[in-house]
């Protein structure tokens, strides 16, 4: 998991948006927030798919007028702009590349809009073609481009407007695996040389933590939580962030008397705090197989139920003896012993690296 | 194996479009050669059919070539702005408006060519309806039997025809690229003409090919609301075939006539793609 870049961000809100909200009839997409966005940063709005996070995108971009709420974009109140009049610039999932234009034409074409003069047009226009790798394509209607270069097109025809606020709206969920990987290295790249402030929706979670400065979680219309991935995934703030920000073990219980008490957990454990039922998140990477001259909070025998290679780490499903699996990973050196398939032994984990969720 | 299967599967095809278009069509264009001696066919290979289509119908041509266009350039672009409503503006409704101008095509071509005549009428309603406000103190005899009442009427007639090629066009283009011209700045005519218009160029060529030819090619319309001025090649056309039995020189006045409407089409074509190229 890639550590967040620690953000380039000036510490000024660049976009600032109060009690804003977008219902569809009687149904709420976007519940009343308020959220500001910082200039320079690289937002990430993330979430499953109808939790409104396109509907906040497409009203930061115009294209969807709120129900009630402000929109202030550098100061500037543009609530009733539409997307024409705002200094925002939105990659569309499906890209909407002009068909009837080549890629030069489709890249030059918003800033014929605005009548740049030709000399500058041309420059700028050939500056961001070659940004994206896209030098002696020029030419090229879209029909002729494979889905990658067709979506540096796409972000070139907005990056060349020198956007306020960058948005990308799962712009990168067509492209296979390899050339997903390779676009989010490249829009990291062009992130750091060129500045600027990005927001993209993507449902992806390793797309958010590799690519975001800052994460909104989003559910049923709601941002559940924001924060650094670092944060997000080490302390979620709910079940819903544990389970959609990284892979989680959850087990369920309760605390009374400073004590936790989980049917799955054959140990019982001190905790800080009022009695409640809880959660006990603890992430796969957390768990070890124990070892025998260590103590661990919590520990437990298990039986390997299956091993699976993923080249940098092995992960395993550890059933514990009374049916309750726990996930854990562990990451290769030379030097370990991988236990196999049916072997019966400890795992354990300290307390300090797993979390403890109060009652939702 | 394959090649064999669809050839088989293609005969009925290819069985039909030569019996109903190549061998009628080859056959008078072969004819538009010959010569008619005493009521009678004679083989021959002269221009002199086509010397007297220049000779005497030149007229005519010019004439039908005029309405025609204006026929087709009217229709085309009100079907284009009926088309633009019921892909953008009307929503849920636009299928229903696309519906309802279906719908006007079984009453059929007669229909409303008589419907025209009691509208346009010196006794017909829109003189009744000018006289009783007190627009006119006397019916305007020109309403009817004039090429108004052609323009008027096959406008009517071809709408809905140029109407479909038109909304299929529309629809074939996606939202995204013209939500995208807005967000790059274009106003809403900047989007019309750099996004939508060359999107759906094959429609309104189809549209206006449509509505020309068939325009062209109508003799009914001309006689039956055209009055005594009014009169198209197709008015020629048919006279030869029916009255004076000179098929010869009907199939040179239809030759020429189809040779001026593709030059035109052709022309149209090249005019629009030019117009409407990205620069």
């Amino acid at each position: 998991m890639r550590e967040a870049k620690t953000s380039a961000t000036t510490g000024k809100a660049i976009v600032r948006m109060r009690g804003l909200s977008k219902s569809f009839g009687d149904n709420v997409a976007f519940h009343p927030h308020d959220l500001d966005i910082q200039e320079g940063e690289f937002l990430a709005l993330l979430g499953p798919s109808g939790c409104g996070k396109t509907t906040l995108l497409k009203m930061i971009g115009g294209f969807l007028a709120p129900t009630t709420g402000t929109i202030e974009i550098s100061g500037e109140d543009v609530t009733r702009y539409g997307p024409e009049k705002r200094r925002t610039n939105l990659v569309f999932q499906g890209y909407g590349l002009f068909p009837h234009m080549t890629v030069r034409q489709n890249v030059a074409y918003g800033l014929k809009l605005a009548q740049t003069p030709k000399k500058q047009m041309d420059e700028k226009t050939d500056r961001m073609l070659s940004l994206v790798h896209l030098d002696g394509y020029e030419n090229r209607m879209p029909q002729a481009l494979s889905g990658g270069q067709a979506q540096r097109v796409a972000l070139a025809r907005a990056l060349v407007m020198e956007p306020t606020v960058l948005l990308m709206d799962e712009c990168l969920s067509a492209l296979d695996l390899q050339l997903r990987k390779e676009m989010q290295d490249e829009l990291r790249t062009i992130h750091a040389a060129l500045g600027g402030t990005y927001v993209f929706v993507t449902h992806d979670q390793n797309e958010a933590m590799s690519l975001a400065t800052r994460i909104a979680v989003m559910k049923d219309g709601n941002i559940v939580q924001q924060g650094s991935a670092k944060d997000i995934y080490e302390n979620p703030a709910s079940r819903f962030v544990a389970g959609f920000v990284g892979e989680a073990n959850m087990i369920k219980g309760r605390r009374a008397g400073g004590q936790i008490h989980a049917p799955d957990l054959q140990c019982a454990v001190t905790s800080d705090g009022v009695d409640c039922d809880i959660t006990i998140v603890i992430r796969p990477d957390v768990i070890e197989f124990a070892n025998p001259e260590l103590q661990y909070d919590f520990a437990m025998l298990g039986t390997v139920q299956s091993k699976t290679y993923f080249g940098s780490h092995l992960s395993y499903d550890v059933d514990l003896d009374h049916g309750r699996t726990i996930k854990l990973t562990q990451t290769l050196s030379p030097a370990d012993s991988t236990p196999e398939v049916g072997q019966q032994l400890r795992i354990g984990w300290n307390a300090d690296r797993c979390k403890i969720l109060e009652a939702e | 194996m394959q090649d064999q299967k669809t050839k088989i599967l293609l005969a009925p095809a290819a069985l039909v479009f030569t019996g109903l278009f190549v061998v009628p069509l080859s056959y008078f264009f072969v004819i538009s050669f010959w010569r008619i001696r005493l009521y009678k066919l004679v083989q021959d290979f002269s221009f002199s059919n086509y010397v007297s289509v220049f000779q005497e119908y030149m007229h005519a041509a010019v004439f039908t070539f005029f309405i025609s266009l204006t026929i087709a350039i009217v229709t085309t672009f009100l079907a284009f702005a009926i088309a633009y409503l019921v892909r953008f503006k009307a929503g849920r409704f636009g299928p229903f408006i696309l519906y309802i101008a279906m719908v006007t095509m079984f009453g059929g071509y007669l229909v409303k060519i008589y419907a025209w005549k009691t509208i346009l009428g010196t006794n017909g309603i829109l003189n009744s309806a000018m006289l009783w406000v007190g627009m006119i103190d006397e019916p305007l005899s020109w309403l009817l039997y004039s090429p108004v009442a052609v323009v008027l009427t096959l406008l009517h007639f071809l709408l809905p025809l140029a109407l479909l090629p038109l909304v299929g066009a529309l629809n074939s283009i996606t939202d995204d690229p013209i939500l995208v011209a807005r967000d790059l700045g274009a106003t809403g005519y900047r989007t019309l003409v750099d996004i939508i218009l060359p999107q759906c160029q094959p429609g309104i060529v189809s549209a206006f090919a449509l509505s020309f030819f068939i325009s062209a090619g109508d003799y009914v319309t001309p006689r039956l609301v055209g009055g005594p001025d009014t009169f198209m090649v197709g008015n020629f056309i048919e006279s030869q075939f029916v009255n004076r039995l000179n098929a010869p020189l009907g199939a040179a006045l239809a030759f020429s006539t189809l040779t001026i409407c593709l030059i035109a089409l052709a022309l149209f074509r090249i005019l629009l793609s030019r117009s409407l190229a990205p620069k």
